[in-house]
């Protein structure tokens, strides 16, 4: 072979280069097979298909893959049939040539992790592939009247007999290709004798060599193309090409411009993704120093280094912005994937969906852009799965037979967006709500009182799915909860919102780049840690004299109170265990509030340092089993500090879990339930627990405070005035006799009150007058022992100690219902 | 051996809270965060010798340059392979796993260790007895 550019290769790098030359083939494949389907006239389109699968075939056959040649070539003839106008594509034709994509591909991936073709030969697909050559001539003759309308001179029959010689031909070549080493294409127009010549020559520095130089041709398309003009073929050698489809006009041209200059650098070269990741991780490196040197320079002032540090601070941040750019690959990469996808899966299923994609030029790390791929595919197999209804059903709603699903992307606000929205029937809360309460996600309790967005969002929560049957496309209970955890890995955040009958949406935003991240970095002990940004809510220095008003250690269990909500708070110092940590500051307690997902806790630090832009460096995994730190980051003075896994704490802290979902209220549950309760003391030093989630805050009210209206006691708290309730008089008393004997009224409680305020959905908070507030505790029962009184969920044993755990909800209502009959006697204006 | 990378005076040690004695830390070099070893600990020896500055050791393994703590290096010599014999016996447990050759010298015997092993921590890195080995323990900076 004359010509062969990659001589000087190896065989490895060749079959490498190859892989990577031919992936990306068939990724184009895959739009361009989707397009034709919706245009099956295009002859450009169609050229461009056959050419590539062209260059596979190819370079299989130079490099000896067989089955791989077989396959590509039986595509190949096929194609060459519909190029010549015999055959029409039809979705049947579309469907065999997308599998033999499909099946190129697997055995690619073979080759690749194996290097050799594996052992599949797909004997039924090359058959099946065989039988679409064969399609009836009455579609051929469709075919012809629209692709060359002006041929009408030739006889039709004439021309079946052609197309009849041409597969046959075909047939014939196709044994004698297996055979014979780098094989080329079926000559178009036919020629009249295959014989074997004396193959001519590419002439260096012609037209077909700077085509072949630029990789735009193989050099067995000009060979055929030379050959063809030493048969008779008058036209250039560029027409030759041109016309059968071998080369567009515009690469031509192109290659002719290139020709007076003899060789020409490539405007762009491939780079491994490695070396692209050991060059940032350099200048990642670079900037850490500049920034060590930029402290240095300023310390000793001298005007030459500073002017210097100053240049090298431009080129160092010009240089990292570079690197940057190069790791950023449009989005429109990713989109370029999805016609493909949505055109089988919406076949599968019968629907009519047309993709619109917008943004596709908005740029985003390409690690990034991987790690987003499977989340983006399978919201969209989910979209025209679940939302997208049935065309009659869409009629009927009196909407467009077919559906649409808009991809956006976008940058805002330093991050990257991607909205994926669907104008289906949307997502049916209340079947989302039943279905997480067959499956015992939720309870029944919850609920009532999920709002509409906390029932969406269950959407995304492990083993629902609301899919009425199990297709093979989606409605496994795998999918979104998947996608959520994917998202979140890389920084991201994933929501969704729905309306009934207009469509779902789903919103993924994501940082644009792993490869810095701001965090916060703060000191415990000797130690420096940094906290990431994106789960930090503020940072609150308290005096140590007030601390006692806004934390309270009670049984062990740290909580902090923060603009009326009460958080679980965390000492980095005795959780880490370390050791002697004079705080920086005796008199200010430092407090950082952190947040996951949507629950908050905070965590109690010696001393807050800055904010610094810091590298991820993963953490050796002889560390895994702390679990605590997502990683390591050299700061700008050249210290290491830890990134502290805030998930990580926040689980540690016993909140998660009760986070999204609030553990269940009512005994129904067969699973092991997990809570944090706060521990009451009766007068009869009798214990009760309440879930923490219901406290909203602990209080303590002078007694004064009190004040009388109707049947219910009030006290203005906050700008408000709430009911306040003795839990006692909630609850059936077992000594109610004694209590009457004392009078309706317990004697007048002095000095202070102790008091919770619950959270109730339903109505206004309510203040629950306590008698002692024990503590917080952490339990996990399986099932309480019944209750043995009404208000009360049932016991369990807590602290070696019999405890009632109270129905809120059931206590709750009990306040209404005396507050309605109040209310009604309140209207003549009684009070104390 | 051509394992060593470099050697380095003490560099300040990023202590890891919570993690074994055997994992003092992490420290920074040029950017790089390597995990630290202490060797005396991971071979369970007693630190008689602990006066005077530590060394760190970079070592090349499988999973990257690794650090380890010595007490202090004895220096670079080439050992004539005849020398080498299978570790001992009697060598203790934890030194002996993770040694490949011992050397007799004329006054003092020379242990090889195997730096992937070395990096192979043991399920419980407990002390489990007193360590009652006399001999110098070094390791082979040579070929």
């Amino acid at each position: 072979m004359a010509a062969w550019t990659a001589q000087a290769l190896t065989m490895d790098d060749l079959i490498k280069e190859f892989l990577q030359e031919s992936s990306e083939n068939l990724d184009r494949l895959d739009q361009d097979f989707v397009k034709l389907e919706g245009d099956p006239s295009n002859g450009e389109l169609l050229s461009s298909i056959f050419r590539t699968i062209h260059t596979i075939k190819g370079t299989c056959g130079f490099l000896g893959f067989t089955k791989l040649e077989a396959l590509a070539h039986v595509g190949e003839s096929l194609l060459s049939i519909m190029r010549a106008g015999e055959l029409l594509l039809t979705p049947t034709i579309a469907d065999g040539l997308l599998e033999m994509v499909d099946a190129v591909r697997m055995i690619l991936k073979e080759i690749e992790t194996s290097g050799a073709e594996g052992s599949a030969e797909y004997p039924e697909l090359i058959e099946k592939l065989k039988q679409l050559q064969q399609q009836p001539k009455g579609v051929a003759a469709e075919a012809e009247k629209k692709v060359e309308p002006v041929a009408v001179a030739v006889e039709p029959s004439a021309k079946n007999e052609e197309a009849k010689a041409v597969q046959e031909d075909k047939k014939t070549k196709a044994a004698a290709l297996r055979e014979s080493d780098p094989p080329h294409p079926e000559p178009q127009p036919k020629p009249s004798s295959t014989g074997k010549r004396k193959k001519p020559e590419i002439i260096p520095g012609r037209i077909g060599s700077t085509l072949v130089n630029r990789g735009r041709v193989r050099p067995e398309d000009v060979v055929l193309a030379l050959e063809l003009q030493e048969e008779g073929d008058h036209r250039r050698l560029g027409e030759i090409l041109v016309s059968l489809g071998l080369a567009t006009e515009r690469e031509i041209e192109e290659a002719l411009a290139v020709k007076p200059v003899t060789e020409k650098q490539e405007g762009s070269i491939r780079v491994d993704v490695n070396l692209l990741e050991k060059q940032m991780n350099l200048v990642s490196e670079l900037v850490l120093l500049r920034n060590r040197l930029l402290q240095i320079a300023a310390d000793a002032n001298e005007r030459n280094l500073n002017a210097t540090v100053h240049g090298l601070n431009y080129v160092t941040s010009e240089l990292r912005k570079n690197v940057m750019k190069t790791r950023m690959q449009p989005v429109s990469q990713l989109f370029d994937k999805l016609p493909r996808i949505l055109r089988d899966v919406s076949k599968d299923l019968g629907k009519k969906v047309k993709l619109e994609t917008h943004g596709g030029e908005t740029e985003l790390d390409k690690t990034l852009l991987e790690a987003i791929k499977d989340p983006v595919t399978h919201i969209l197999r989910n979209s025209i799965d679940h939302g997208i209804e049935a065309p009659e059903q869409r009629q009927k709603g009196g909407k467009p037979e077919e559906g649409t699903v808009r991809v956006r992307a976008f940058h805002e606000g330093g991050n990257f967006h991607l909205e994926i929205a669907d104008d289906g029937a949307g997502i049916d809360r209340e079947r989302v709500k039943q279905k997480a309460l067959a499956k015992g996600l939720i309870n029944a309790g919850q609920s009532e009182k999920m709002t509409e967005s906390e029932i969406l969002s269950l959407v995304f929560q492990p083993g629902l799915s609301t899919a009425e049957k199990v297709t093979n496309v989606s409605g496994r209970g795998v999918g979104m909860d998947v996608v959520k955890t994917n998202i979140e890995r890389i920084g991201g955040t994933a929501k969704i919102e729905s309306a009934k009958n207009h469509g779902t949406t789903v919103w993924l935003e994501i940082p644009l780049t792993l490869a810095t991240i701001p965090a916060l970095t703060v000191v415990s002990g000797k130690s420096v840690f940094a906290i990431p940004q994106a789960a930090l809510v503020e940072m609150i220095a308290v005096d140590a004299e007030d601390s006692q008003k806004y934390i309270e250690c009670i049984d062990g269990v740290s909580v902090f109170r923060f603009r009326g909500t009460v958080l679980p708070l965390m000492a980095l110092r005795e959780e880490l265990k370390l050791k002697n940590a004079p705080p920086a500051d005796a008199n200010i307690v430092q407090l950082v509030v952190v947040r996951t997902e949507d629950r908050q806790i905070a965590l109690l630090v010696d001393d807050i340092r800055n904010t610094e832009e810091i590298v991820i460096k993963p953490l050796d995994k002889r560390f895994k089993s702390i679990a605590l730190y997502s990683g390591a980051a050299v700061l700008g003075d050249g210290r290491v500090a830890l990134i502290l896994d805030i998930p990580a704490f926040a689980r540690r802290a016993g909140m998660v879990a009760s986070q999204q979902l609030r553990p269940a209220q009512t005994a129904e549950g067969q699973r092991k339930e997990k809570l944090t309760l706060l521990l009451l003391g009766g007068p009869d030093s009798e214990r009760m627990a309440i879930p923490l989630d219901c406290v909203q805050r602990l209080e303590e009210f002078e007694a004064t405070a009190k004040e009388r209206m109707g049947e219910l006691d009030v006290v203005q708290y906050r700008n408000d005035i709430l009911h306040l309730v003795r839990l006692q008089d909630l609850l059936q008393e077992r000594r109610a006799a004694r209590r009457t004997e004392e009078g309706i009224h317990p004697p007048a409680e002095q000095g202070k009150i102790s008091a919770i305020v619950v959270r109730s959905d339903k109505s206004e908070n309510i203040i629950l007058q306590v008698h002692r507030i024990l503590g917080i505790v952490k339990v996990e029962f399986e099932k309480l022992t019944p209750p043995s009184r009404a208000g009360v969920r049932g016991s369990l044993v807590v602290q070696e100690r019999v405890t009632e755990l109270l129905d809120l909800e059931a206590l709750l209502a009990k306040v209404r219902k005396i507050k309605d009959t109040s209310d009604a006697l309140v209207g003549a204006g009684s009070g104390k | 051996m051509e394992k060593v990378q470099e050697v380095l005076e003490f560099e300040e040690i990023t202590p890891i809270p919570l993690s074994p004695a055997v994992l003092p830390g992490i420290i920074n070099l040029r950017g790089q965060i390597l995990t630290t070893i202490d060797l005396k600990t991971r071979l369970n020896l007693s630190s008689d010798e602990s006066n005077g500055q530590q060394m760190m050791i970079v070592v090349r393994t499988s999973e990257g340059p690794m650090n380890l703590l010595v007490d202090k290096i004895g220096g670079v010599m080439d050992v004539d392979p005849d020398l080498f014999e299978k570790p001992t016996e009697t060598l203790q447990p934890a030194v002996r796993s993770v040694t490949t050759h011992v050397c007799k010298l004329e006054n003092h015997l020379l242990l090889v260790l195997d730096t992937e092993k070395v990096i192979q921590l043991p399920e419980e890195m407990s002390s489990a007895g007193a360590p009652v080995l006399a001999a110098r323990q070094e390791k082979v900076l040579s070929h």
